[in-house]
């Protein structure tokens, strides 16, 4: 699954809210075009099917501490892409953060109900819908980089080590219950 | 290339004219919703624009992907490979034929800027859904992107 919206964009924007709450300059936003700044909405909208997945399926299964750790990380994702709606003017109220597991915008209801309907079948399949989510980000950050500035292919490679890191830990957390089933 | 360009757009405009009713956006999203009701990924094809459907394609294909590990390899291939874009959208279209059909009612169309909406319903009387629409010529199409206002 590609989306639209790769997270190499949200990478662009993310480290451009970083920047604005650490005082520093906003240079990297003058070199972000239009149809960029589009995709505010809608990053914010996917961050959250990532973390409601998480939230969702480390409910399930409360010994896999993986979800509950991942979840941190997309949370915080999710509050710097709210920092940059409201920056750039992006409407975001009809959006209820709040309410896990609710998407107003159908397709995102549908990602996420077929993640946790998979992630719900075995605590083996939760794991490894975990496995698949990352995999797909890091596949959209590696091809992200095309055509962006330097500063926001930095920005890439942090938070492609970051999906990396997640990715080991639910293949380790496959592994483990793989080792003792 | 700029006139051609507007040509070409509005002469694609009035051949969807006939099909699907994309004259506002209210219209829009009903023509959305009454594609998948009908299984219809051709009419969805126009109602959305390209990466829109794209979207869409991929993520209904996601659930028979996860039942059917071979079919994994041709949605990778999705956004490469026409065979498999045929493929993913036939899978698409036969699931959607026995999804259950959806009503939606209570619109409200805000307007965002001199070619976007967001617009606002209710979706099977009491689930809040919103979707985002682009003008291109004298129609109004689904796009995801283009939720942000612009003043």
């Amino acid at each position: 699954m590609k989306k639209i919206v790769t997270a190499g964009l949200a990478a662009a924007l993310l480290a451009t809210g970083a920047m604005a709450a650490k005082g520093g300059t906003t240079s990297t936003t003058s070199t972000l075009t239009g149809e960029q700044l589009d995709t505010l909405v809608f990053i914010y909208q996917e961050e959250k099917v990532a973390r409601d997945t998480y939230i969702t399926l480390g409910n399930m299964y409360t010994n896999q501490t993986v979800f509950a750790n991942i979840q941190l990380s997309e949370q915080e994702h999710i509050d710097k892409a709210e920092i940059l709606c409201d920056r750039y003017g992006a409407d975001t109220s009809g959006i209820n953060e709040k309410k896990v597991g609710e998407f107003v915008v159908p397709v995102l209801q549908e990602l996420y109900d077929t993640l946790v309907a998979q992630g719900s079948q075995s605590e083996l399949s939760a794991l490894m819908v975990g496995e698949y989510v990352e995999i797909t980000d890091i596949d959209d950050l590696e091809h992200a980089a095309e055509g962006m500035p330097s500063d926001v292919v930095n920005t890439y490679e942090n938070l492609k080590e970051g999906s990396l890191s997640h990715l080991a830990a639910f293949r380790a957390a496959i592994d483990a219950y793989n080792s003792s089933n | 290339m700029m006139k051609l360009f507007v040509f070409i757009t509005l002469l694609a405009s009035l051949l969807y004219a006939g099909k699907a009713d994309l004259s506002t956006p209210e219209s829009t999203v009903k023509a959305y919703y009454d594609a998948y009701n009908n299984a219809d990924t051709d009419t969805l094809s126009e109602v959305m624009v390209q990466s829109s459907f794209d979207e869409d394609m991929q993520v209904y294909a996601l659930s028979v992907a996860f039942q059917k590990p071979a079919f994994q390899k041709t949605l990778d291939a999705y956004e490469t490979s026409e065979t498999a874009r045929k493929e993913v959208i036939a899978a698409v279209r036969e699931k959607l034929k026995t999804r259950k059909k959806r009503a939606v009612s209570d619109f409200e169309v805000m307007n965002i800027g001199d070619d976007r909406r967001i617009v606002r319903f209710i979706e099977d009387g009491k689930k809040e859904r919103q979707l985002y629409v682009r003008k291109i010529g004298d129609i109004w199409r689904i796009d995801y992107l283009a939720g942000r206002p612009v003043k």
